[in-house]
């Protein structure tokens, strides 16, 4: 019905029953006030990260963490080459333990291999605290954990980037899936 | 010895751009590296949309559009159901007769195109009539336009009731509308791991938005909205809304998260603006994403 149509029939309705015309018109519709679809429609509001999916994301991370420790097939997206597993299980040990003996072992490999010590020391102990996380702490603790990633590739010289360490790569990888999980 | 100063100069130059072609070379295959491995991190004050299948989140509004809405694979269900419809108001003496019969409605919808990247179009079906009369056989066909101008902020162009099928009573005014919403994000120095936030939307309309009198003369006017909703915890919201005519507060509940169905009860014109007495309002709804 076109906007003019229904004001005909609005102005013909007014003439036999005014009151019943303006309850309808005053309500704007009376079958749909609120309007069904506006109540639905608040679902796609946008929501702050944690409102929606705390739990959600402290599973994905433990997941990763898993499968990480299994020694899951995971290739890297810098080299797209396949990561080996022994590097993959150390670094899901790490993530999913968080001991100081392993932290100590990963940072050996990354120091020899040329990393700058501090940004080494700071990223493991970001990943070793990943083992402890909440719900409400896992945004923040992944964000950390990302930053320290991103310090040491930018103070890495380049022959370590070059040919980085397969346990260089497999954290890059776990981060990579978690900061995804995050959005 | 000029001209050995001359080579001199010419060797240094070359030497000079030898060097900074050198330091360019070295720049690039540093970010390159670079680009291979850094991790983009999400803005902190990023805001997501509810996840998964079911986009379970309590509401925002409970009379008034808002500016976010569904896009692409995005669709939804509701239902509405008020205990009294609306009585009369009288303009010459500023009151209002006795309320009507309970009424209800049912919705569908879907979006289509990309809100973020362009905009994206809401199409909603409404069923005006329900048992009564017989399901569909008014039916309501409303639109909204929106695009979000960043992650918390949207705006929106709409029409409610743009034609009806079936229309048997002038039930269900066209009403046009703007409007324009942002999220607030609340406490935990204002990053998105709050979990609390404040969704304000204010716009102009017409129609059902006019004022109680502009309505009764049949004056086509312009006239103002708004709502405030604060996300309480993650399946509670509390809603406040003014439609231009009257003022409804409510709260909007997701009873289960692992089925997000949304409820959303409301007490409409608290103040008794523009109806004799204050009515209650029920609204059930759920949305999807596929």
């Amino acid at each position: 019905m076109t906007a003019s149509r229904l004001f005909r029939v609005t102005a013909f309705a007014l003439m036999w029953s005014p009151s019943t015309v303006h309850a309808q018109a005053a309500s704007g519709s009376a079958a749909a006030e609120p309007p069904a679809w506006a109540l639905a429609g608040g679902a796609f509001a946008p929501l702050p990260r944690k409102a929606v999916a705390a739990r959600a994301l402290l599973a994905r991370i433990k997941r990763i963490e898993t499968d990480f420790a299994n020694g899951a097939p995971q290739r890297s997206p810098g080299t797209v080459q396949p990561i080996p597993i022994e590097d993959v299980q150390a670094v899901g040990e790490l993530l999913s333990t968080g001991s100081p003996g392993v932290q100590a072992r990963v940072s050996r490999v990354l120091q020899s291999a040329g990393a700058p010590p501090s940004a080494v020391a700071s990223l493991t102990q970001a990943l070793g605290e990943l083992a402890t996380i909440s719900a409400a702490s896992a945004s923040t603790v992944v964000v950390a954990a990302a930053t320290h990633f991103d310090r040491l590739v930018t103070g890495a010289p380049a022959t370590f980037l070059r040919k980085p360490p397969g346990q260089f790569l497999a954290i890059h990888v776990a981060l990579v899936a978690m900061v995804k999980a995050l959005r | 010895m000029i001209r050995s100063a001359s080579r001199f100069w010419t060797l240094a130059v070359g030497v000079a751009a030898l060097g900074a072609g050198a330091g360019q070379v070295r720049a690039q295959e540093a970010t390159d590296l670079w680009k291979k491995y850094l991790i983009h991190l999400p803005d902190p004050e990023d805001i997501v949309s509810p996840g998964g299948f079911f986009r379970g989140a309590p509401g925002t509004n409970s009379g008034t559009p808002f500016a976010f809405g569904p896009g692409w694979r995005d669709a939804f269900i509701g239902a509405g159901y008020q205990n009294e419809t609306r009585g009369v108001y009288n303009p010459y003496t500023g009151t209002a007769s006795p309320n009507n019969q309970s009424d209800g409605s049912a919705a569908f919808g879907f979006g289509l195109g990309n809100a973020r990247h362009l905009v994206a179009l809401e199409v909603a079906i409404t069923s005006l009539s329900t048992v009564r009369s017989g399901w569909f056989t008014r039916t309501a066909f409303s639109f909204k336009a929106h695009r979000m101008i960043s992650s918390t902020a949207a705006l929106a162009l709409g029409v409610e009731n743009a034609f009806i099928a079936g229309g048997q009573k002038a039930e269900g005014t066209t009403s046009w509308f703007g409007v324009a919403s942002k999220v607030f994000v609340i406490g935990g120095g204002g990053d998105s791991t709050s979990g609390r936030a404040l969704t304000v939307s204010a716009g102009v309309g017409t129609g059902r938005f006019r004022r109680p009198l502009d309505i009764s003369i049949e004056n086509a006017a312009l006239n103002a909205f708004g709502s405030a909703a604060l996300l309480v915890v993650r399946q509670l919201s509390v809603v406040a809304d003014y439609t231009g005519q009257d003022l409804n507060v409510g709260l909007s509940i997701v009873p289960l998260p692992s089925f997000p169905v949304v409820f959303t009860p409301t007490i409409a014109d608290v103040t008794q603006t523009a109806s004799r007495s204050a009515r209650f309002i029920l609204g059930v709804g759920i949305g999807m994403h596929f």
